[in-house]
Order: structure tokens, then C-alpha cells, then sequence
């Protein structure tokens, strides 16, 4: 066979394996969170479709693609459009450089920090330009909202990855998993972790920082005028956001595929299922903040804590 | 790859026209941020993953939520570009037009004798790195200065009441 098209194929089929395997863990997640949710809050949860509920999950897919897909007439049609393809497909776009096991994944390249860090700043858009384009009140205080908060936020996000560059020595997620083979970085980074774990609540807008979609002032913020296949592609979106963030942080604090006996690829999912799992537990637990102490918290708390783990990180790096 | 750099050439020049003709401030704001995203490229054709990176965060990711900050709070008018063409504004565009071949010719010039006397090719993360904190340490402070003087005027400009 021809090389080149055999390198083609088997990149094909790798990518097919990814987006494949996340898209079958974002579709369950809907059903872990009704099913996390009902069990904090001691009832049953979705048990009437299939063993279990398993079906569930598919059937909302069904009833979500039969919906009729409404265009209100005052909107800006193009980015109206646009605006949930591109939630979904920056969601999904982190997977190209996580790395799932020792030898399983789709690139390495040695700025993958930064690639996070881009793709974050364009995912503002998908939810910025839904508050925009809808010309309703209520999304365009959503999408208001939305691009202050990410934009926050997104500066203690990037500041707690410096502090891991600094440790690991390195940007690329292959190195950086490496780099913990000894000791985990959740321990010598425990400050970063923190304000990262903090900083991820905020950008993937759940409680206590949903107040993009704050659905008691809001109706339900940026994608109030969105129907049918469209709003569940932002739906999706949140939960392949979640996966995603779940999946960096074990990549970057939890080890990666790093642990004993079991193979990489085990370890790696399940240090990302606890890592969903405390974030359903936040959301079921606490109640929402106030704007003013969201953006208070962003700037006041976390940013000055991660600059006070960078200087500490790098004393760290030079005296040990 | 030539291809590719060509192409995204035409796309970089799209964008800059829809940001300069477009009647609707939120597209004309979109469509700088695609033309953004094409600048980047340039940098990965050039080898530098870093400067492309930094080019997406800093300019897509920041600058232009801003932007469409400005656009959401001043509001969402549809503004109509005024084309009145007079007698002596048709002398201005002549003379604008002549001082920018001028400027351009001399930047051509100058960029022709500049690129290959560049001191450093070392575009990684560390060579970056190595370059801000030894050779070009004073203008890299001197740069940092001025950006903080910058966030004290914005406050002092925003705050009535310091």
C-alpha cells in the first residue's frame, strides 16, 4: 500500500476513534447528570427508557432532531447560524493534542498549551455572537455577560498554566505527562490547581458561575432564541467543553495516562470521570454568585493567587 | 504549500475589505477577527508556532471581545459608509494615495535590506524566551512600562474618583 495513504488512513481512523468516543461519552454525560443530580437530591432519576434509562440519551437525540428548527425573523441569519457550530467544533477541537495513552494520540506539538489557550479565546465567540445575532434582550445580556466573564477568567487560566510550563519545563501535553512520572502536579501545584479548578467553573459557565444562562433573570441567556437541532448543538457544545476541560485536567495536574497496573488508557478515563464527577457535585451544591462578586473573584482572588504560585514555582524550580 | 500561502493571501485580503466595507459594525468586527486568524497563519508558515499562537490569544481572543464590547454598548446600528465625494476631499484621497506608494516603497525598500541581517531565527518557545531576557531586555521594559502606564491612564479615564 501506498504510504502516504496508508498514514492518511490511519490518521482517518484515529480521528474517527476520537471524536467518535467523545461525542458517545458527551451524549451519556446527559444522563450522568440527571443521574448524579438525582441521586444528591435522593430520587431516581430517568429510569423508563431502556434498563436503567440507558436509552434516554438517544431518545432526546431523536426527539431533539424531529423538532421544527424556528429562525425568529429578526435575527442576523449568518452568524445566527454560525454561532452554534462554533461552540461545538472548539469543543471538540482540544482532543487533537490530548494524549490517551503512551502512544495514542492524534499530535504532539510542542506550543499544545497555547493551542488550549487559543481555542478557548475563540469559543468566547460561539456564545458571543448567539447573544448578539438573536436581537432578544435576554440573549444579548447572556452573550454581555459571557465575554466579560471568559474574559476574566481567562487570564487566571492561563496564568496557572504558566505555573505548570514553568514545573514541567515544557508546553507540549506529551512532555508534560512525562514530566509527572515521579509525582503528580496537583501536588507540587496545588495553588495553580486551585485557581485552575476555579478558573474552569467559570469558563465553562456552571454553577456557581452560570450567569450567562442564569435562567431566573435570563430565561436561559444566550440561546433563549435558539430551537431544535441548533440548541442542541450548544447543549452538546457544554458538555463536549466539559469532557474537554474534565480531560485537560487530568492531562495537565492528574497525570495523564500515568498509574499502575491498569493500561494508560483505563487510567486516563477514570481520573476523567472523577474529574466530571466534582464538577456535577459543584453544580448540584452551591447557589449562584452575584455578577459583581463573579468578576470581584476573577480579578481580586485568583489572579493574584496564581501570580503567588508562579513566584513560588519558580523558586522552587531554582533551589530544588 | 505555496498554494495554501496564496491562498490564504486572497482570504487575508477578503477579510481586511469586509472589515473596511461592511455596513453592519458586528460583521465588520467578525470579520477582522478572521482576518486575524489569517495573519496567524503566516507566522505557521514561517515556522513560528509560538508568535502564531500568541498572535490567536492575544488579537482574536482578546482584542476583538473588547471590540464587540464597544459594538454591544454603543449599539447595534446599522451604520451606512458616507461616500459624498467633493472637490477637495478627491485632492485628499490623491495625496493620501501618493504618501502611502511613498511609505510603502519605503518600507519595501528598507524590509528588503532588513530580513536577512535579523539577528535572531530562534523562534521557539525558549529562544523567545532567551532573546526578551538578554539581548532585548531594556526595550522589553521599556515596552512593559509603557503598557502600565496605559492601564493607570485607563483607570484615572474610567474613574471619576481616584
Amino acid at each position: 500500500m501506498n504510504p502516504v495513504f496508508r498514514d492518511v488512513l490511519i490518521t482517518g481512523v484515529k480521528i474517527a476513534i476520537v471524536i467518535g468516543g467523545m461525542l458517545g461519552v458527551v451524549a451519556y454525560l446527559t444522563l450522568m447528570e440527571r443521574k448524579v443530580v438525582a441521586y444528591i437530591q435522593e430520587r431516581l432519576g430517568p429510569n423508563r427508557v431502556g434498563p436503567w434509562g440507558l436509552l434516554q440519551p438517544i431518545a432526546d437525540g431523536i426527539k431533539l432532531f424531529f423538532k421544527e428548527d424556528v429562525i425568529p425573523a429578526h435575527v442576523d441569519k449568518v452568524l445566527y447560524v454560525i454561532a452554534p457550530m462554533i461552540v461545538m467544533t472548539m469543543a471538540v477541537m482540544p482532543f487533537v493534542i490530548i494524549p490517551f495513552s503512551k502512544r495514542f494520540y492524534l499530535s504532539d506539538i510542542n506550543v499544545g498549551i497555547l493551542l488550549l489557550l487559543a481555542i478557548s479565546g475563540i469559543n468566547t465567540y460561539g456564545v458571543l455572537l448567539a447573544g448578539l445575532s438573536s436581537n432578544s434582550k435576554y440573549s444579548m445580556i447572556g452573550g454581555l455577560r459571557v465575554a466579560s466573564q471568559l474574559i476574566s477568567y481567562e487570564v487566571a487560566l492561563a496564568l496557572a498554566f504558566v505555573g505548570i510550563v514553568l514545573w514541567s519545563g515544557s508546553m507540549s501535553l506529551v512532555k508534560i505527562v512525562e514530566a509527572q512520572h515521579t509525582i503528580w502536579n496537583i501536588v507540587p501545584q496545588i495553588i495553580g490547581f486551585i485557581v485552575f479548578f476555579i478558573a474552569a467553573l467559570a469558563e465553562l459557565n456552571r454553577i456557581p458561575f452560570d450567569l450567562p444562562e442564569a435562567e431566573a433573570e435570563l430565561v436561559a441567556g444566550y440561546h433563549t432564541e435558539y430551537s431544535s437541532m441548533k440548541f442542541a448543538l450548544f447543549y452538546l457544545g457544554e458538555y463536549a467543553n466539559l469532557t474537554a476541560m474534565s480531560a485537560i485536567i487530568t492531562t495537565v495536574y492528574l497525570g495523564g495516562w500515568q498509574g499502575p497496573w491498569l493500561p494508560g488508557f483505563v487510567w486516563f478515563a477514570i481520573k476523567m470521570f472523577i474529574v466530571l464527577f466534582v464538577f456535577m457535585w459543584i453544580r448540584w451544591t452551591y447557589p449562584r454568585f452575584r455578577f459583581d462578586q463573579l468578576i470581584g473573584v476573577g480579578w481580586k482572588l485568583l489572579v493574584p493567587l496564581a501570580l503567588l504560585n508562579i513566584a513560588i514555582t519558580a523558586i522552587l524550580r531554582i533551589y530544588i | 504549500m505555496k498554494v495554501i500561502f496564496y491562498v490564504n493571501a486572497f482570504f487575508s485580503l477578503v477579510f481586511a475589505l469586509g472589515v473596511l466595507f461592511g455596513k453592519n459594525p458586528l460583521r465588520s468586527a467578525l470579520s477582522l477577527l478572521l482576518f486575524f486568524i489569517s495573519i496567524s497563519l503566516y507566522f505557521f508558515f514561517a515556522g513560528s508556532d509560538y508568535l502564531g499562537f500568541v498572535q490567536i490569544i492575544v488579537y482574536a481572543g482578546g482584542i476583538i471581545v473588547l471590540i464587540a464590547f464597544v459594538i454591544i454598548i454603543l449599539g447595534l446600528r446599522r451604520e451606512s459608509p458616507d461616500f459624498d465625494i467633493s472637490l477637495r476631499s478627491f485632492v485628499g484621497i490623491i495625496l493620501l494615495a501618493l504618501f502611502a506608494l511613498g511609505v510603502l516603497y519605503g518600507m519595501g525598500k528598507s524590509i528588503l535590506h532588513f530580513v536577512p541581517q535579523s539577528p535572531y531565527f530562534d523562534t521557539s518557545v525558549a529562544g523567545i524566551g532567551d532573546a526578551i531576557f538578554s539581548r532585548y531586555l531594556l526595550p522589553f521594559e521599556v515596552a512593559s512600562i509603557l503598557l502600565l502606564v496605559g492601564v493607570v491612564l485607563a483607570f484615572i479615564f474610567a474613574k471619576k474618583e481616584v
